[in-house]
């Protein structure tokens, strides 16, 4: 049976070395996939999970049993992201979009069929979603992918839980109408 | 049978539901009528089914509020997710059946709900887990790591150009609040400073004063003395911490600048002695 994130947490708070690899090795997926998003560089996005997870070890007696973990992980981890955009905004990046989402991808065990088309379908969707505004793509990426409800994802944006809603319908349609474009026969 | 009653039973006999008797009142009733042979047959062709014309439905609405595409799009996303209410989900269904377009864009949006939720989680490779590791188990236990998060902001405040002016800002402020504002805590003690002082000038008589001058005058150059003493004193200490402060920086600059020549090799040893720490 795995251990819920609350245990995890409490046995990190009490120095419990192999709790936190276990914790790092349970949200580490996530935070990656955030900075990849937001970085769109394999490398960078590799040093900005880095980061999150020192910082996470760093507050980890800052964070209330109240909130919810996952939340904040991917809060923690956006801010993280834009900081260091905001940083490195005045250079120009070496290469932009050079995460591969084929061979990066986690997925589980699959027959080979199963797994080349689950891969198909995952490039035709970055390959997509790339194309959308970052406001968009953000929307998409924390309701759709990572599963935040609307509240959460108010208090993050700072916006009214209905520009969340309504934002989030429209990245959906324009997504759905983009990849359309790309491959007519999808979800047909 | 009258003509208002066989109207009331058109339906019944129509559909074959009448009884022997009135039916034959109906047939009867029918070879006399000839307006209500009319209503029969009209009646006869309307109940069988007619497919209306494909274009008619759009030709309505686009006579009338326009196409329902744009409100059935807005809807779209609930009714993928099971948000909406039966009755609006009982009109979206209907349009969808009716408008390929939009059944075309519920089909992908329900795909994407599906295949969406997968990409939470890329493999950002082996070596992460390791280098968050490095970078944290070896840190100080957490009641320290408080002060030392504490002495990492100080050190970062303290190191910008503008913390002088900053601390000149402060320091006024902290001196006008003690003793400048009319109800600040000492703003009464330089005014009683120069009373005690008057006081005592005024209670001494003018000749006891002169004859307190050269006591007075050798009170001061001995506590000059005094001071002269101290403060040479102070030079030599400050001197001597000075020279090996010197001597200690140009052992530790000696340090670095041969470091610096070696550090590939320094590298790898400090590695192989981190590793060997972890394995403690």
């Amino acid at each position: 049976m795995l251990l819920d994130d609350a245990t995890l947490l409490e046995r990190c708070r009490q120095g419990d070395d192999l709790a936190w690899e276990g914790l790092v090795r349970r949200f580490q997926g996530r935070v990656y996939s955030v900075a990849c998003h937001y970085m769109r560089n394999a490398e960078e996005a590799r040093d900005v999970a880095q980061e999150v997870f020192v910082r996470i070890y760093e507050r980890l007696e800052a964070f209330h049993g109240d909130q919810t973990f996952l939340p904040w992980v991917l809060r923690l981890s956006r801010n993280i992201c834009i900081d260091t955009l905001r940083r490195q905004k005045a250079r120009p990046r070496a290469t932009e979009a050079d995460v591969d989402p084929t061979a990066q991808l986690a997925s589980p065990a699959r027959t080979p069929e199963e797994a080349s088309a689950a891969r198909s379908a995952r490039d035709l969707l970055y390959r997509a979603m790339d194309r959308m505004s970052d406001a968009d793509r953000e929307i998409l990426m924390l309701k759709e992918i990572q599963g935040l409800k609307v509240e959460e994802i108010a208090l993050l944006l700072k916006v009214p839980t209905g520009t969340v809603k309504s934002r989030c319908n429209r990245a959906r349609l324009d997504l759905a109408e983009r990849v359309r474009r790309l491959d007519p026969s999808y979800g047909a | 049978m009258a003509c208002r009653t066989f109207g009331e039973r058109l339906d019944d006999l129509l559909e074959g539901r009448l009884s022997p008797a009135d039916r034959r009142a109906a047939d009867e009733h029918l070879r006399s009528c000839a307006g209500c042979r009319e209503l029969k047959s009209l009646v006869a062709e309307a109940s069988v089914p007619v497919t209306p014309p494909a274009d008619l439905l759009g030709a309505v609405l686009a006579r009338t509020s326009g196409s329902a595409c744009g409100s059935a799009r807005a809807r779209l996303c609930d009714h993928i997710d099971r948000l909406l209410a039966p009755a609006d989900d009982d009109l979206v269904r209907m349009h969808l059946d009716t408008c390929g377009e939009c059944a075309g864009l519920a089909a992908r949006l329900a795909r994407l709900a599906a295949d969406l939720p997968p990409l939470a989680e890329r493999d950002p490779g082996p070596r992460l887990v390791d280098e968050v590791l490095a970078r944290t188990s070896r840190r100080p236990a957490l009641p320290s790591r408080r002060a030392a998060r504490f002495a990492a902001v100080w050190r970062r405040l303290a190191h910008r150009p503008r913390i002088a002016w900053e601390g000149a800002y402060v320091g006024s402020i902290i001196m006008v609040v003690l003793f400048g504002a009319a109800n600040a805590p000492f703003a009464d003690v330089p005014g009683r400073a120069l009373v005690v002082v008057r006081a005592v000038q005024e209670s001494l008589p003018a000749d006891a004063a002169r004859g307190e001058v050269p006591r007075i005058r050798l009170a001061v150059l001995s506590r000059w003395n005094a001071a002269r003493a101290l403060t040479s004193n102070l030079e030599r200490r400050s001197s001597a911490a000075w020279d090996g402060l010197k001597k200690e920086l140009g052992t530790v600059w000696g340090r670095f600048a041969s470091g610096k020549a070696t550090s590939g090799t320094n590298r790898t040893a400090d590695t192989n002695e981190a590793d060997r720490g972890d394995e403690r």
